[in-house]
């Protein structure tokens, strides 16, 4: 749908989609890296970019029931993590409307 | 005699019937060279016209009789028509100018400036100024030679009347200034230290400039003199056009601005042109009607789709002699068409040589051409990519000629300078935003196919790069640019939201513009006084090119998300036309912003280009994501 630019990030470390290098999130904004996703480690963020999120839906995962949305690069519509959109844990509500990025799927972008 | 209800006191001078009315020196009407002459001079009614007419004070459909009178006979002697202007103001009764007004005229054009300011300000008033009698000596004396003259006219004593906020001071400087140039130019030197002593200083105003008008008398010859003035002599102009200025400040029911009813209907004539909807020509409308341009010969009807690409297309853009048309889109193909008769001319594929075969395979947004530009001579095509490359063809034969491929980003934008060699071309990189390339090749190229790589010979960058460095923090990200027609302005629009602005001989920045939302467009128009912006949320508006004022805004297009372009079109570039996100083409006036159309084009999708067609004022078009480009046409222009 017509052509629209990638936003871009100013920083010394960028984390960008593997695939086609579209810059995802800065380095400075991790939150917590105390995360694991199908493919190992993953990194929770406040906020990302260039990506498009997909339908929600409710998964058990090791910390418990949560609502969340697959998100992909824009560019090359790779999956590249989720995004958390309710928690059911009140321990785990901090997590509501970040991002998950799996680092196996990331690559830095200088 | 004299009427008793002539109380019109203007019309007629207390001639004590005799032509002393300083005849000699007011020949005719026709003495002026100039061709100034604002009306000629009085001797009409004293000869042989005996008997004096009534006056007829019905209005003349409104306007006051004597008014309009005036400016009859002012037209008339502008257009040269003396004996008729004579026989006018004969049978009329009204005149057009005063005798004071005129023999100030004459006295001005003639040189004598004491009596032109005395005739000016009052005979006590150019006496009293400046309180030493000495530099006024001469003047009196001549003064008093004159004083019959004077008497003659009523206003002698006082003066003429002045307009309102008329600068006294000014005007006695403008006319001190040309007798002191005067003198300086006939080698009076002394005679001109005193006026600058005793008239200019006085004054006391425009120091600066009187401190130039000392440095003058420097001047070894009057040629220098005028040279260094720049003014061209007592013969030239400067006497009319001291004359043009100080007739500014009269009054203007005494002396009528020049050229009134010319301005008069200039203005009405401008006024009816803005109200002109569909105003598509650059002829002068004629005065006989009042004007109003009929909706077919604006392009509103499609003429034809034409349906090359298989997917959205980006851009579309017309070449400069209008011969040829270009189209670019997501499957990264650049159509050429021929515009008579929009059959497809060329079809390049450049681009997909230099796609890695893992982008290719996914099919994925990294290919598509975003961009494409003619040269001002319409012989090359540069072509930008989102495969970070450019590539520019020559168009005769469709072959490359130039590309580069030294970005990490995509190649968003490109602007052609006049001379057709060097271009500017600007990325999403941060390496090389925003960089001048040449088409001809640094020395020594000796590469068998003649294709020009990489040749950057300048790079715009803030902060500059600096090779020793490990890791260079991120420079401004380009998403648009523009050159000026003159080729003397670069301006380009980055991603966090500047307007940035560079001098192209000097390479310099001059000028730095921050918009509070995001700029997907901007374009040179109106010969390189103004810009012409889209930003986000639906913004289409104009700057002044030199301050970045705000000009015009243009209301109703759609963007939110997407690259949605404009551009100025249409005769004299009266109109503005921009896509938008929900499938329509917006159509405004330039100078008024007034919407003319809004063409539903496109369903389904944004359009996202335009371009009007530069010579065929009735053609325009636009470029949108259901894969078509269309074409609008106005009913009347001829197409085979």
């Amino acid at each position: 749908m017509g052509l629209a630019y990638n936003i871009y990030l100013n920083s010394n470390k960028i984390y960008g989609c593997k695939t086609c290098k579209t810059h995802l999130a800065d380095h400075d904004d991790i939150i917590s890296r105390n995360f694991r996703g199908q493919h190992g480690k993953a990194f929770l963020f406040d906020k990302v970019v260039n990506i498009v999120a997909s339908d929600p839906s409710e998964r058990n995962m090791t910390t418990g029931r949560h609502v969340v949305r697959d998100i992909t690069c824009r560019q090359c519509k790779d999956t590249v993590g989720w995004k958390y959109d309710k928690a059911y844990e009140s321990t785990e509500k901090y997590k509501e409307g970040k991002f998950i990025l799996e680092a196996e799927l990331l690559c830095n972008v200088t | 005699m004299r009427q008793d209800h002539n109380h019109e006191h203007r019309t007629r001078p207390s001639t004590n019937g005799s032509s002393a009315n300083g005849s000699s020196p007011h020949t005719n009407g026709s003495s002026k060279s100039s061709g100034e002459t604002n009306g000629y001079h009085t001797n009409g009614h004293s000869n042989g016209e005996g008997a004096v007419r009534e006056h007829d004070d019905s209005p003349f459909f409104g306007h006051d009789r004597e008014e309009v009178t005036r400016i009859l006979l002012q037209s008339l002697s502008d257009l040269g028509y003396w004996n008729a202007a004579k026989q006018l103001s004969g049978e009329s009764g009204y005149e057009l100018e005063i005798p004071s007004v005129a023999s100030f005229r004459e006295a001005v054009l003639d040189g004598r400036w004491d009596e032109a300011e005395a005739l000016l300000f009052g005979a006590e008033t150019a006496e009293s100024d400046g309180g030493v009698l000495l530099g006024n000596g001469h003047a009196r004396s001549r003064r008093k030679s004159r004083a019959s003259f004077g008497s003659q006219n009523g206003y002698a004593r006082q003066g003429l009347p002045l307009a309102e906020g008329a600068d006294t001071t000014q005007m006695k400087f403008s006319l001190r200034q040309q007798k002191y140039l005067e003198m300086l130019d006939n080698r009076e030197l002394n005679s001109a230290l005193k006026v600058l002593r005793n008239e200019l200083t006085p004054l006391k105003r425009d120091i600066g400039r009187l401190h130039a008008l000392s440095s003058l008398m420097m001047c070894h010859s009057s040629d220098d003199l005028r040279m260094q003035a720049e003014w061209d002599g007592p013969e030239g102009d400067s006497r009319t056009l001291v004359l043009s200025e100080i007739s500014k400040s009269i009054s203007p029911s005494v002396m009528i601005p020049e050229h009134r009813l010319a301005t008069l209907l200039t203005a009405v004539q401008e006024e009816q042109i803005l109200n002109c909807r569909y105003h598509n020509t650059t002829a002068q409308p004629t005065l006989y009607t009042d004007h109003d341009c009929p909706a077919e010969d604006f392009p509103l009807q499609t003429l034809t789709e034409l349906r090359h690409h298989s997917d959205e297309v980006w851009y579309v853009e017309f070449s400069h002699d209008g011969s040829m048309l270009a189209t670019a889109g997501k499957d990264g193909l650049v159509c050429i068409y021929d515009t008579r008769t929009y059959a497809l001319r060329h079809e390049i594929r450049e681009h997909d040589r230099n796609l890695n075969s893992a982008s290719s395979a996914e099919g994925s947004n990294s290919k598509g051409v975003c961009y494409v530009v003619f040269s001002p001579d319409d012989q090359y095509l540069i072509s930008c990519a989102q495969n970070n490359e450019f590539v520019v063809i020559s168009v005769r034969d469709g072959r490359r000629v130039a590309h580069a491929d030294h970005f990490d980003y995509p190649v968003t934008t490109a602007a052609w300078l006049p001379d057709s060699q060097t271009f500017v071309i600007g990325t999403q990189g941060s390496r090389r935003p925003l960089g001048l390339y040449s088409l001809r090749s640094g020395a020594g190229t000796s590469s068998a196919s003649n294709v020009v790589k990489n040749n950057e010979i300048h790079s715009w960058r803030d902060p500059p790069w600096d090779a020793t460095q490990g890791s260079n923090p991120n420079s401004f990200r380009i998403t648009d640019c523009c050159v000026s027609p003159d080729g003397e302005r670069l301006v380009a629009t980055t991603i966090d939201n500047r307007i940035l602005s560079f001098d192209l001989r000097t390479r310099e920045k001059i000028g730095e513009w921050v918009m509070h939302d995001r700029l997907t467009s901007i374009n040179f128009g109106v010969d390189g006084t103004q810009l012409l912006l889209n930003m986000n949320e639906g913004q289409v508006f104009t700057l002044n090119a030199e301050t970045g004022e705000f000009v015009m805004r243009y209301e109703g297009a759609q963007q939110k998300e997407f690259v949605i372009r404009s551009c100025f079109g249409g005769a004299g570039e009266n109109f503005i036309l921009s896509g938008s996100e929900d499938s329509k083409v917006f159509i405004w006036r330039r100078q008024t912003g007034a919407l003319v159309a809004e063409l539903e084009a496109h369903a389904g999708g944004t359009v996202n280009a335009v371009a009007w067609h530069p010579t065929e004022h009735g053609v325009f078009a636009s470029a949108g994501d259901d894969r078509r480009m269309g074409e609008r046409i106005s009913d009347t222009a001829a197409f085979c």
